[in-house]
C-alpha cells in the first residue's frame, strides 16, 4: 500500500481517513489515475480535467518533489509516501 | 417560534452569515470556507437548504450545500468541469439558481468560463447544458476584469420552459425550451465600449446584471454603462438612465412586489473611477419604471471610494421594505425602508462579492 497525505480539510470535507492507504502503482500517474476511480469527487480536487495537479497544489513522494503542475510521472515503491502540500498560495 | 432573517455574504476569504429577529439587530455567524472565495450563496426556497459556490484556489471550484442553514456544509457531486478536451476550464462557479417548483431536484449553476450546469438529482450530480456554449455567438463572448462569466441565471415565474443568463461579456440570452437553445436578446442595448457605427451588435454587450420583476414580462438591467428596461422578455430593451449621475454599475435590484420600482448605486465607470459619483455612496430608486430616479444616501459614507459589484445588492426575499448590500471595501448596509435610510450591519469584512437573503423557516 501507499500511503497520500491529503490537505486535512480536503480528507475531512470527504470523510476519509488521512494519511489515505491506497493501492500500490508503478508512478504517481497511475496512483491519480487509481485514485479518479476509487475517489473520484477527491480526484476532481486534486486535478484538473486533463489529468495535472491543480496549479496552487504541489506533490512530492518519498524521494522527490514532482514537477509544479506536472503530470507527476515520478517512479513509486511498495511503503512509498506521498504528500500533496498546497502552494503557498493563499493571498 | 421566530422566524430569523439571514443575510448571507459572499466575499473574497468565505461566506459570512447575519442572522437577525428584527432585521436591526444582527449576530454575525461564520465565515465557512475561510480560504476560498465565495461568488454565489442562496437559498433554496423550495426546501430551505442553502447553497454556495465555493471557488478554492487550491482545489478548484465546488458547489456546497447545508441542510441547517449554515451550521454544517456537504460536497455536492463531483465539481463541476468540461471535458479533457475542452479548449476552456471551469474555474469559477458564479450564480445559482432553484430550478422550477415544479422540479423540486433540479437547480442550475453558471459558471466561468462562461457556461451552464443543471443538476436533476438534487446536487449529486452536475452536467453542463451545452446550449448555451455552442450559441453561434459564442466568439463574441470575452473577460471582463471579472473574468468570462455567466453571473446571473433567472427561471421565468409564470413559465417553466423560458429562462435567461447574462454573461459579461457576451449580452443577455432567453431560451423558451428550459435551457437546450438559447436566442440572444439584446436589442436596444448599446456597447458604447465598441468603435461607432458597431454599439449594437447581435451580442457582445457586457451585462453586468438583469433582474426579473414583479410584472411578468418585466425585467430591468445594469449595463457597461446604460440601464434599461424591457417589458417584453427581453425582446427589445429602452433606455432608463435618464437624469443619473451615472450609468454606469454593477448591481439591479426589483422591488419584489412593486414593478415599478428598481434600485441601482451608480460608479464613475470608465472615466470617472470605480466608486461613485463624487465619492459620495448612493443607492437610486426607481418608482416609475425608469422615468425618473432619486437619490437615496442617510446612513451612507462620504469621501468613499469603493465599488458594489454585481451580486453585492439584494432586496430581501421576505419583507419588501429591506435591502442589502455589500461593499468592496468590506461594509455591509441594510435598510428597512425602501432605501431610504441605511445602516452599516458590519465593516472591515474582505471584498463583498455576493449578498442575498435567507429565512430559518423558509
Amino acid at each position: 500500500m501507499i500511503s497520500v497525505h491529503l490537505p486535512q480539510d480536503l480528507a475531512n470535507q470527504y470523510g476519509l481517513d488521512n494519511p489515505l492507504q491506497v493501492a500500490e502503482a508503478p508512478t504517481v500517474v497511475d496512483l491519480l489515475d487509481g485514485l479518479a476511480r476509487t475517489h473520484p469527487a477527491l480526484a476532481a480536487r486534486l486535478m484538473l480535467p486533463n489529468g495535472s495537479i491543480r496549479p496552487h497544489l504541489n506533490l512530492f513522494t518519498t524521494h522527490a518533489r514532482s514537477p509544479v503542475q506536472g503530470a507527476g510521472n515520478a517512479d513509486l515503491h511498495p511503503n512509498d509516501e506521498v504528500w500533496v502540500i498546497r502552494a503557498v498560495s493563499g493571498g | 417560534m421566530a422566524t430569523d432573517a439571514i443575510i448571507l455574504v459572499g466575499t473574497a476569504k468565505g461566506l459570512f452569515r447575519f442572522r437577525s429577529q428584527d432585521r436591526h439587530s444582527w449576530q454575525q455567524e461564520g465565515p465557512d470556507f475561510p480560504e476560498a472565495p465565495v461568488y454565489s450563496a442562496i437559498q433554496d426556497p423550495r426546501s430551505g437548504m442553502l447553497w454556495a459556490g465555493v471557488n478554492s484556489i487550491f482545489y478548484g471550484p465546488l458547489i456546497h450545500r447545508s441542510h441547517d442553514l449554515g451550521a454544517s456544509w456537504e460536497p455536492s457531486g463531483e465539481g463541476l468541469a468540461y471535458s479533457k478536451d475542452d479548449p476552456e476550464e471551469v474555474t469559477r462557479v458564479w450564480s445559482l439558481l432553484p430550478g422550477p417548483i415544479t422540479e423540486p431536484s433540479v437547480l442550475y449553476a453558471g459558471v466561468e468560463a462562461s457556461g451552464l450546469f443543471r443538476t436533476e438529482d438534487g446536487g449529486a450530480s452536475w452536467h453542463e447544458m451545452p446550449g448555451a456554449r455552442s450559441h453561434a455567438t459564442h466568439d463574441l463572448w470575452g473577460p471582463g476584469f471579472g473574468g468570462k462569466c455567466m453571473h446571473t441565471v433567472a427561471q421565468d415565474p409564470l413559465l417553466a420552459e423560458r429562462m435567461y443568463f447574462a454573461c459579461s461579456t457576451g449580452g443577455f440570452y432567453r431560451s423558451d425550451d428550459r435551457a437546450a437553445t438559447w436566442s440572444a436578446k439584446n436589442q436596444g442595448i448599446r456597447a458604447d465600449f465598441l468603435p461607432e457605427g458597431q454599439q449594437h451588435p447581435v451580442a457582445g454587450q457586457c451585462v453586468h446584471k438583469f433582474t426579473l420583476s414583479a410584472k411578468p414580462g418585466r425585467m430591468y438591467l445594469q449595463n457597461h454603462g446604460g440601464v434599461y428596461r424591457s417589458d417584453d422578455s427581453g425582446d427589445s430593451w429602452i433606455d432608463i438612465g435618464h437624469g443619473l449621475p451615472s450609468d454606469f454599475g454593477f448591481p439591479i435590484v426589483a422591488h419584489i412586489n412593486r414593478p415599478d420600482t428598481a434600485y441601482i448605486i451608480p460608479l464613475g465607470g470608465d472615466s470617472g473611477g470605480r466608486w461613485p459619483p463624487e465619492a459620495v455612496l448612493s443607492v437610486y430608486r426607481t418608482d416609475d419604471a425608469g422615468g425618473s430616479w432619486k437619490p437615496l444616501r442617510r446612513g451612507l459614507p462620504v469621501n468613499a471610494f469603493t465599488g458594489v459589484l454585481r451580486d453585492a445588492f439584494r432586496a430581501d426575499s421576505v419583507d419588501p421594505d429591506s435591502l442589502y448590500f455589500g461593499t468592496t471595501s468590506g461594509s455591509l448596509f441594510a435598510s428597512t425602508d425602501q432605501g431610504e435610510s441605511w445602516q452599516e450591519v458590519s465593516s472591515h469584512l474582505p471584498r463583498i462579492h455576493c449578498v442575498s437573503t435567507a429565512t430559518s423557516q423558509a
